[in-house]
């Protein structure tokens, strides 16, 4: 990834930075990092989380809880947990993440495809939408 | 780890309680100045601590921001005990609180964050 930021904070150049796809479109933002050993040991960025899986943790209490608790709800039963973005993917750190991959290759919405499909998508007339 | 799993958390050394966490620093191994560059990897360096928890330095942690003066200072004086906690330090984190393998002699300022190249945050 490119950056010209010798050091960066956290909280202050990342997370809750929004994060764009490839062709410029809006994917989600960075609502927490994951962190693990890499093979020297150092402790590296390995993910950006995001969801509400990732910021229900972030805020706690119990308006953290129940985001959680609806995104487990609400979510197809293969996924768990937060949207995972590699950090492999990610292109660019700047006022923005930038990342190398389009938006549809990623799994970042997936509870919004789950409403789509079992909640929306069964309104009366939703079949003629856009139309 | 998640970063929010030790962000909020108190951090306890062996003579008693540094702070809060307020941010964790990382690394991209670039020298200050440098132009945009490719890195490999965010390293993460260590966990900026502060007793007053009066939230973040609001960006006052940079090496060129100094305006306007009087928030400035402001904002100096309220984290003028921040200090920074090696990643190294850090013996345990999965607990309600972070705990270190050191003494509060141990600990140094915070180092300023080197500014990017044409000024810009990111």
């Amino acid at each position: 990834m490119k950056t010209s930021l010798p050091s960066m904070d956290v909280d202050f150049h990342l997370l809750d930075r929004q994060v764009v796809d490839r062709d410029g479109r809006l994917v989600c933002k960075v609502d927490d990092l994951e962190f693990e050993p890499d093979a020297t040991g150092r402790t590296v960025v390995t993910a950006i989380l995001a969801g509400p899986a990732a910021l229900g943790p972030r805020i706690g209490g119990p308006l953290g809880r129940w985001m959680v608790a609806v995104q487990a709800r609400l979510r197809p039963t293969d996924q768990d947990g937060p949207a995972r973005i590699a950090i492999a993917v990610v292109k660019e750190i700047g006022t923005d993440v930038t990342l190398s991959a389009a938006r549809a290759e990623l799994r970042t919405h997936q509870t919004e495809q789950w409403v789509d499909v079992h909640a929306i998508g069964k309104l009366p007339g939703a079949d003629h939408a856009g139309k | 780890m998640r970063a929010s799993d030790v962000m909020g958390k108190r951090v306890h050394c062996h003579d008693g309680t540094v702070g809060t966490v307020i941010d964790l620093r990382l690394d991209t191994g670039l020298q200050p100045g440098q132009p945009a560059t490719e890195v490999s990897d965010l390293r993460l360096d260590g966990l900026v601590v502060s007793p007053a928890h009066w939230g973040g330095t609001l960006g006052y942690d940079r090496r060129d921001q100094g305006r306007p003066w009087l928030l400035w200072r402001l904002v100096r004086w309220l984290h003028r005990n921040d200090r920074f906690v090696p990643w190294d330090l850090v013996d345990d984190w999965s607990g309600p609180v972070v705990q270190l393998d050191a003494s509060l002699a141990d600990l140094q300022e915070v180092p300023p964050l080197a500014a990017a190249p044409h000024g810009g945050d990111g």
